[in-house]
Formats: structure tokens, C-alpha cells, sequence
């Protein structure tokens, strides 16, 4: 995932950076390396720029440069929301309130500590493709499961 | 990573020449500046945002017999060859020429310091660590040992504040002490691991000859990094050319093994009251750049500025108004009508004093500039306008040079220095003259207090809005006239929120206000000399028959479409020198006292409409850069095609935007 996707408070680890050269100088020169941990902290008011947190110091990036950044996230617990960037099988850890929201989940089938299984992008609970907005996505929490 | 000692270097009892110099070096915004007067009891600039210093600054002090020099540099956060404050700070480290380096680094965020520091110790120069806002961290309750600092990288480390002054005296010590020594303190050496080791190895038996101004080993890194300067001088002594990947992979390398090192250093030596509550920062910050408040609140500040500047000075301003009437016309009446009651009456006391009268306003602007900058609201009102800027080809870092703009052009300039790119540079640099200066508000208020007493607010609030808006558009209309490019990405480090100090307010607000009145002593004082001898003579204070007259009346075929009358032009024509000239012109010319508005109203009345009026102010906040903002537009773009530009550009502007609020105002007054 990119780190453009990343929502405020999800803590995420540089893996690659794709950046034209003067861009990248500066933020390797500012800590920005391969391995960092950073966060987002705050979106601007206009969905752009962003700012991420850097061993406690907090530096603008627009999103277009946030785009050549590859991230994974490195906390176990993430929203669903980000765990759809990646292939693979999730545990519902969570959700938060809301009632609409939840009668509309548990008419999916959605409960906590159930399976979703996320394939291209796609979410399937027990074999079926789940529609969920992004608010809705961001509601829950999820745990990768291994294997 | 282990640093592995060469050995303590032995302590020299040679008496130092008894000349030290001390380079400051650190991160922009870690306080260098503050570090510099509060050692050498200097006034320099000092802000809360990133990139205030744009120049090498010397100070001096004496302590124990030394005379001792500090150099106060543009910080960095790196010592890559990148950027131009890069550049600056690396040639002047490996120069040779300061005796001793004081890495000024953040006590709260030492991370980025301490690469800093590294990077200065890999080439092998003598430093020391200043931690310095100390006082804050122990606010936080973030506790420091400096020893286990001291013990892991090899330098000794005070822990300093500029505000309250702790550590000052152990830090001058230090100085003394330390530049007497002969060599450093202990040689650390990085241990990269083996494989990189032996890359580095590899290359000091291929170097033929030593390189010049760098340390054989930190010119072999710098080489397998791919650095732009070392790299290049490698390739020319016979190294061969490495691959894109693997100077790359060599750079990221170097970088992860020192900030893993400085991890477990910071790990050892600092002790932090663990709990994370939400700090006051980041809830001043969640409110200012807010969602839906960020926008409301920034133009309520605007407001409050303006109205501070305007209403609560303005007591004081009309104070001063009455001083200098009355001793105008005590003058008079001491010494009879004549040339010198004359020359001192309406040439000094009117010229001068008339500009001086706005010296409250002025202040009182800079106050509240000083408190957007010392806060660190600007950097956060770049982010938030960012994306408004980018719509105009610029960045929200090109914003905050702008935003000084409204204190003065010249300092708005100056600070695009910090702007990497150097397309958007230009162009801040082009359309900066727009923001309506502290220069012009003595026009303004003189204007709109005569012409429309019950509006003036709203009007001058417009008149502020107009020169924003000519200043965005203006960059839009560069950019698609030279560039058509893409704008400049925005990485700027947000600082914490700080309280002003007393202190420091004053120090900001006196040193711009200062600037102010020297100009009124130096270039106001000279031209109401020069205007009031061409107004005197040759007709002996008959206006009408004056050298002024025929110059004004030569020229307002320039102002043909707009009616105005010789005075008016003339005042604009002397006013190209600085634009509080024009106040003094107006009053010279139309002779008369401010505080009598009635009178000032009867005689401007005459050849003045309020459209008009408002028409020149119009033309008085766009056209021509003063010539000071002229010189340094020169001196920053180096370029005479640029400058040129700039002053037709913004005549061409102010002209054509004045002649269509003449019409448009006359269309509707007159309807
Ligand atoms: N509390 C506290 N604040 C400090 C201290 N030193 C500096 N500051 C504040 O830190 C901010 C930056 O200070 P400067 O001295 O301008 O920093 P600089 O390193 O010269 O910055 P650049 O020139 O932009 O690189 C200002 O708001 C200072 O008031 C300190 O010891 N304690
Ligand atoms: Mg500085």
C-alpha cells in the first residue's frame, strides 16, 4: 500500500521509495528511509497535504509525492479499510458504534471474530463479495491472520 | 554497530592565539539563532518556523581572555551537497577556516541532531553537542544524560537554553577548553559491518593520492554514496563509475546503520515520562487545522491583525499627529513666516513627521506579526492553504514567504532563499511586491481617513484582499507566460507551538520597527529635503511657480485617463523611492496638518473625488517596488532582465487595474 491510502493514526513501515531524485535526497536526509516507521497524523482541510510523524517530528508531504512511498502497516490491528490493500485473511477484531452501521453489518454477517478474506482488492465473507463503503470500512477493525 | 575508539587524543598546554571560531550548525528551527545572541549578545531574526536564517551571520564575545567568534549558519538536515544551505554549510565545515563546530541540537527531538552530528564527526572535525531548549524538555519531563551521550558519540555534550539561559556559561567554557586541546576529544569510527566495511576498505587502496579537503574515508563514502560533489571528483582521480542501484543502496545503508546507532544511543540517555496524553500541541494544532475551522479561523486572525494594526494603534498615532502639528506651528510662530521656519515646518516636521505619525500602526503590525511568526502558526496556515496555492502554480511554503510580505518586500524576498525549486522561487520573488507592505499603510490610512472617515475598515480590508489576490493571480500568469510546469513539492517540518516569550516579541517587533525609523531618519528625511527645496523654490513658497510644479506638470500626461492632477502624480513619482514618501509628499504639496482633516478634505476635496481617491490608493498598493525591494530583487534573481520585469510588470498591473476601478467606480457613483 501507499502511503497516500494510510489513514490518520495507523502506524506504517517505509518499505520502497519511488520519488524523482531531488525529492528523495531530501527526505532520506530527513530520516525518511526505507524501515522508518512513520504515521499520518492529519489530513489537510482539502484532502491534501498530508502530515506524517517521524521519531516525534512532524513533516508535510503532498499526496502526489506520498504516492511513490510503499508502506505496510505494522501494528497486527488495522482498519478493514487498509487491510483491502492487501491479499489475504482477516479476523474482525472490532466495531465501532453506530446504529445503522451495525444493523447493516450484521445483516451481512459481519461479527466479530468472524473471517473476511480480502482477493484483488475484493472483500468475501465465506466465499460471497462484500460491498462496504469506505466510512463503513473504517469502522472496523481487523487482524491479519497468518497462513 | 559499535563506534570503536582511536584512543583519548593527549590535551595540548599550548595557550590558544587567543582567536577561536565557532561555526553553529544544526537543524533549521533547533534554535542556532537564539544559541548566537544569546552568546554574543546579538538581535538576530529568530522565528518558529523552519529556514529563518537565509545567511552567514558573525558575532563576537570575550570570555576568559578569548576573543571568540560565532558563526550563525542557515541550518540543515543534512550534509548531502543537495540543497544550496547544504552546500554552504558543508564547504564552510570542511573549509577548515572554524576551529570548532557547535552542533546545536533539539534536547526533545534529538533524533535528526545526532545524525547531524555524526555526519560532522565522519569528517573528522572537532565538535561539540549543544542540546539546547532544554528548558523545554524538562518541561516534558524528558530527562538527559548527558554523560551516556558524551560516552557513546564521543563529543562532549552541554545541555543549554537560550531563554533561561542555563548551560550558557558551561558551553563558553567549553568552548575555551576545547578549541585549546589539540585534536579531539576521542576519535570514534563508525563500524559499518564487514561488507560495507570492505567496500570502503576497497576504495582507500584505490585512492592514489589523498583527496583533497575531506578525510580519506569520508570521501570513499561519500564516493560509493554517489554524492554529488565527491562522486564527481572520485570519478576524475581514476575511481571507476558504480551503478545508479548500488550508490544508492550504499547511501540508505550508511543512513539506516547511523540512525540505528543513534536509536540505541537515545534509547541509553534519555528517560521520558512514558504515558502519551494528548499533548497541548497537537490539540492547538487539531483545532487550527481543523476541517471545517482551519479556513474561518486564519481569516478571523487576518482580521484581528488588521484590526489591531488599524483601530487599537491608532490612539497612539493620533497622539503623535498632535505632537507634531503643534510644534509645526509653535515653530512658525517663534520665527515668523520665512524660508527657514518653512524649511523646518513643512519640510522636516510636515515630511518626516507625517510618515512618523504611523510608527504606532507599524509597530503594532509587527507585534502581531511577530506572534504568528514566534507561535508557529505560519508553517501550519501553509499546510492548510497549500492546496489553494498549488491552483496557482505555487506551494504553501512560497505562501509563508509571501505572508511576511505584508511586514515588508524585502524580508519576503529574502526568505524565498529556503524554496528549493528554483521555478517557484522566481516567481515568489516576482509577484512577493504585491503584498501590500507596511510602507503603504501610512498612504492607506492617510487616504481613507480624509476620503471616507465612516468605511475606512472595510475599504482597507479590500485593498488588502485586492493585493492578495493580484499577487496569486500574478503567479498563475508567470508560470503560463515562462514555465507551464508542475509546482514544487511541499516538505516542510512543523515546529511545536511555542508561547512567545516577552522577550522575543520585542526583539521582533523593535528590530522591523526599528528598520522603519531609520528609513524615516536616512531616505525620508533626504527626499522631504530634496522635495521641500523643489517646492520652495524658485518661487519662495509659491507652490504653483515651483521646480516640483513643472516636473508634475510634465507628467501627468501619464496619468491623462485618470484626470489626476500634477501634486497627485508627483507624489507618485517621488513615492518610487520608498512609498511613505508619497505621505510626505501629499503633505508638502497640498500643505497641510494631518489632524486637521477638514482642512486636508477641503484642499484634496477639490481635485478628489472618493473614487479617485480610491482609485490611487488602487494604484499606490500595486505599482513599482520601493527601490530597496528593487536592489534586492537584483541582488536575489541576479538578473537585470528579472528586475526589469518586476518593475514593468508591476506598473503595467497597477495602471491597468486602477483605470478599470476608475471606470467601474464611476459607472456606479455616478448611476
Ligand atoms: N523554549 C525555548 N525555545 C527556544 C530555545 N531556543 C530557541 N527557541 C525557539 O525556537 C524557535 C527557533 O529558533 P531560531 O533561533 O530562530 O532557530 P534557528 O535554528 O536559527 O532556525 P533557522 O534559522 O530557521 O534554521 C524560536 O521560536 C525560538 O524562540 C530555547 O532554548 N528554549
Ligand atoms: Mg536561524
Amino acid at each position: 500500500m501507499k502511503l497516500f491510502q494510510v489513514t490518520p493514526g495507523v502506524r506504517v513501515k517505509v518499505l520502497r521509495m519511488d520519488l524523482p531524485g531531488d525529492v528523495q535526497n531530501k527526505l532520506v536526509g530527513m530520516g525518511l528511509i526505507p524501515g522508518a516507521i512513520v504515521e499520518v497524523v492529519k489530513i489537510a482541510p482539502l484532502g491534501d497535504p498530508i502530515v506524517f510523524s517521524l521519531n516525534g517530528r512532524n513533516i508535510t508531504l503532498r499526496k502526489k509525492e506520498a504516492e511513490g512511498i510503499e508502506v505496510e502497516p505494522v501494528d497486527e490491528v488495522m482498519p478493514l479499510y487498509l487491510a483491502m490493500f492487501e491479499d489475504g485473511e482477516y479476523e474482525v477484531v472490532e466495531m465501532f458504534e453506530g446504529k445503522r452501521f451495525l444493523e447493516k453489518v450484521k445483516k451481512l454477517g459481519i461479527f466479530s471474530g468472524e473471517r473476511l478474506t480480502v482477493k484483488n482488492g475484493t472483500l468475501y465473507l465465506k466465499g460471497r463479495p462484500i460491498l462496504l463503503g469506505k466510512g463503513e470500512a473504517l469502522k472496523i477493525l481487523v487482524r491479519g491472520v497468518k497462513g | 554497530m559499535r563506534p570503536v575508539r582511536h584512543g583519548l587524543c593527549q590535551v595540548a598546554d599550548k595557550k590558544g592565539s587567543g582567536e577561536v571560531r565557532v561555526a553553529l550548525v544544526g537543524c533549521p528551527n533547533v534554535g542556532k539563532t537564539s544559541l548566537f545572541n544569546a552568546l554574543t549578545g546579538s538581535k538576530q531574526y529568530v522565528a518558529n518556523w523552519p529556514g529563518v536564517t537565509v545567511e552567514k551571520k558573525e558575532g563576537v564575545f570575550l570570555h576568559k581572555g578569548f576573543r571568540i567568534s560565532v558563526i550563525d549558519l542557515p541550518g540543515t538536515y543534512a550534509l548531502d551537497y543537495n540543497s544550496l544551505d547544504e552546500k554552504i554549510t558543508r564547504d564552510y565545515i570542511l573549509s577548515g577556516e572554524p576551529d570548532l563546530i557547535v552542533l546545536v541540537g533539539d534536547s526533545v527531538n534529538p533524533e535528526q541532531s545526532l545524525y547531524l552530528l555524526l555526519e560532522i564527526v565522519e569528517m573528522e572535525k572537532k565538535v561539540i553537542l549543544a542540546l539546547t531548549a532544554y528548558d523545554e524538555a524538562k518541561k516534558m519531563g524528558i530527562k538527559i544524560d548527558k554523560y551516556e551521550l558524551q560516552k557513546h558519540l564521543g563529543v562532549p555534550v552541554v545541555l543549554v537554553s537560550s531563554i533561561t539561559g542555563e548551560g550558557l556559561e558551561e558551553l563558553k567554557d567549553l568552548i575555551v577548553d576545547y578549541s585549546a586541546r589539540k585534536g579531539v576529544l576521542h576519535k570514534v569510527h563508525l563500524d559499518y559491518g564487514e561488507a560495507m566495511e570492505k567496500r570502503i576498505r576497497e576504495v582507500l587502496n584505490n585512492l592514489t593520492d589523498l583527496p583533497i579537503g575531506a578525510p580519506p574515508r569520508y570521501f570513499a563514502m561519500k564516493y560509493l554514496s554517489g554524492d554529488t560533489q565527491f562522486y564527481q571528483e572520485a570519478l576524475k582521480s581514476g575511481l571507476p563509475e558504480l551503478s545508479e542501484e548500488e550508490r544508492i543502496a550504499f547511501k540508505i545503508s550508511l543512513s539506516k546503520k547511523k540512525r540505528e546507532l543513534i536509536e540505541n544511543v537515545i534509547k541509553e540517555a534519555y528517560q521520558s515520562s512514558e504515558e502519551k496524553v494528548l499533548s497541548l500541541s497537537e490539540a492547538i494544532d487539531h483545532v487550527l487545522t481543523h476541517k471545517f475551522l482551519s479556513f474561518p479561523l486564519f481569516f478571523a486572525f487576518m482580521y484581528l491583525v488588521f484590526k489591531f494594526t488599524f483601530e487599537t494603534a491608532q490612539v497612539f498615532s493620533d497622539l503623535l499627529d498632535l505632537a507634531f502639528t503643534n510644534l509645526g506651528n509653535l515653530l512658525v510662530e517663534r520665527l515668523g513666516e520665512n524660508a527657514i521656519s518653512s524649511f523646518m515646518a513643512d519640510g522636516l516636521i510636515s515630511g518626516v513627521g507625517s510618515v512618523l505619525t504611523f510608527v504606532p500602526n507599524i509597530f503594532f503590525l509587527f507585534l502581531a506579526m511577530g506572534f504568528l511568526e514566534e507561535s508557529g502558526y505560519l508553517p501550519r496556515a501553509a499546510f492548510v492553504m497549500d492546496r489553494i496555492m498549488e491552483k496557482f502554480k505555487l506551494s504553501g511554503r512560497s505562501f509563508m514567504s509571501l505572508l511576511l510580505g505584508f511586514g515588508c518586500n524585502v524580508s519576503s524576498v529574502m526568505s524565498t532563499r529556503v524554496i528549493d525549486d528554483p521555478k517557484e522561487r522566481l516567481v515568489t520573488i516576482l509577484i512577493s511586491p504585491f503584498m501590500s507592505c507596511s510602507a503603504r499603510l501610512p498612504v492607506y490610512l492617510l487616504i481613507l481617513r480624509i476620503f471616507f472617515p465612516h468605511a475606512s475598515a472595510a475599504l482597507l480590508f479590500s485593498l488588502y484582499t485586492l493585493s492578495i489576490l493580484i499577487t496569486l493571480l500574478s503567479s498563475s500568469f508567470i508560470n503560463w507566460l515562462f514555465y507551464r510546469g508542475r509546482s514544487s513539492p511541499l516538505i516542510i517540518e512543523l515546529p511545536r507551538y511555542r508561547f512567545p516569550t516577552f522577550r522575543n516579541l520585542y526583539l521582533y517587533t523593535w528590530n522591523r520597527g526599528k528598520h522603519f525609523l531609520k528609513k524615516a531618519g536616512t531616505i525620508i528625511l533626504l527626499a522631504s529635503i530634496a522635495i521641500w527645496f523643489l517646492t520652495y523654490f524658485p518661487g519662495n513658497g509659491n507652490v504653483e511657480e515651483s521646480f516640483s510644479a513643472s516636473i508634475g506638470k510634465a507628467l501627468t500626461w501619464i496619468f491623462k485617463p485618470f484626470d489626476y492632477s500634477w501634486k497627485i502624480t508627483l507624489s507618485l513619482f517621488y513615492g518610487a523611492v520608498a512609498k511613505e514618501v508619497i505621505v510626505s509628499s501629499i503633505t508638502m504639496l497640498y500643505n497641510f496638518d494631518e489632524v486637521e482633516l477638514e482642512t486636508a478634505r477641503s484642499v484634496l476635496g477639490l481635485e478628489m473625488d472618493p473614487v479617485k481617491a480610491f482609485t490611487f490608493l488602487v494604484f499606490v498598493m500595486a505599482y513599482i517596488p520601493c527601490i530597496a525591494t528593487v536592489a534586492t530583487i537584483y541582488s536575489e534573481t541576479n538578473s537585470l532582465k528579472w528586475t526589469l520585469f518586476s518593475v514593468l510588470y508591476s506598473f503595467g498591473i497597477a495602471y491597468s487595474l486602477s483605470l478599470l476601478v476608475y471606470k467601474i467606480g464611476g459607472l456606479v457613483v455616478r448611476s
